[in-house]
């Protein structure tokens, strides 16, 4: 017998990413993607594991499959990751599991994802800032001509 | 047409809208599409009046203000390129704004991003 080991999914990929992630197994489902680690064990031989994650109206996208030899022991780590467009496919990298180096990879993505929407949000920020600047002054320039325009108006009419 | 108000401007009226998005996204940054067959409305603002470009493959929407999309803020002889320069922005790079990811996009990460063209460009040669 082998060991499946399925990374979880991070709070901030769930966040993120939405839905749900699913694993077959020899074209079976075997079940779903938590926060926790999903472990699973196989018979040896080769086996073909695809994970896949829903989508909007019942949908699944990010379609990713391995086929791996798998032997009496073997104890192996899935990660997967899912596409950002959802014509892409997904992608699994499978490693030797060791329980410390699992956590260091959740923890590394968590952090990743988090870093990414932070600096998305700061882009965001700063060019949100930047258009309502550029519209501020395009406002208080159209409101000064105006002024100016109507009161040459007004010194042409007294002069007159 | 539409009912939401974008159609394509193949004739004489709003051509140059029409031409702009047609010349530089010959690719949807959104989906990837080769064929976004872009759909073009004006919507105006209290400052200023934008262009708003629809795919229609996955409905994605880009803006970009009408003196951005017609060239008059590629310099800061005109007062909306002087404003533009003095809000912090490149003069010589068209700036726009993702208002809708669409159904391709699995995140909405570029929702409300403002970037210059050049930026989306690549982004849709990655895709």
């Amino acid at each position: 017998m082998g060991q499946l080991v399925f990374m979880g999914r991070t709070p901030s990929e769930v966040e993120k990413f939405g839905g749900e992630v699913f694993i077959d197994i020899d074209g079976k489902n075997v079940g779903k993607l938590g926060l926790s680690e999903f472990e699973v064990s196989v018979s040896e031989g080769v086996h073909l594991v695809k994970m896949y994650k829903s989508h909007k109206y019942e949908t699944f996208i990010g379609f990713a499959e391995s086929e791996l030899k798998v032997a009496q022991g073997d104890k192996l780590l899935f990660r997967y990751s899912a596409p950002m467009v959802v014509s892409q496919p997904g992608n699994i990298i499978v490693t030797e599991y060791d329980g410390q180096v699992a956590e260091q990879y959740a923890e590394d993505r968590e952090l990743s994802i988090q870093s990414d929407a932070r600096q998305d949000s700061e882009r965001k920020a700063e060019s949100n800032r930047k258009t309502k600047n550029a519209e501020f002054s395009i406002g208080l320039f159209i409101i000064i001509s105006t002024i100016l325009i109507i009161m040459m108006q007004a010194s042409m009419m007294a002069d007159l | 047409m539409s009912t939401d108000g974008f159609k394509r401007r193949d004739g004489f009226v709003a051509i140059v809208p029409q031409k702009f998005i047609d010349n530089n996204f010959k690719k949807c940054p959104m989906c990837g599409t080769t064929e976004p067959h872009w759909t073009h409305k004006s919507k105006m603002g209290w400052a200023q009046t934008r262009e708003l470009f629809k795919c229609d493959k996955c409905a994605c929407i880009m803006s970009a203000a009408t003196a951005e999309v017609a060239g008059f803020n590629k310099t800061i002889i005109t007062t909306t390129g002087l404003l533009k320069k003095l809000s912090g922005k490149k003069n010589r790079s068209t700036y726009l704004r993702v208002d809708e990811v669409g159904t391709a996009q699995v995140t909405e990460t570029h929702k409300g991003s403002e970037m210059p063209i050049e930026e989306l460009q690549a982004l849709a040669e990655d895709i």
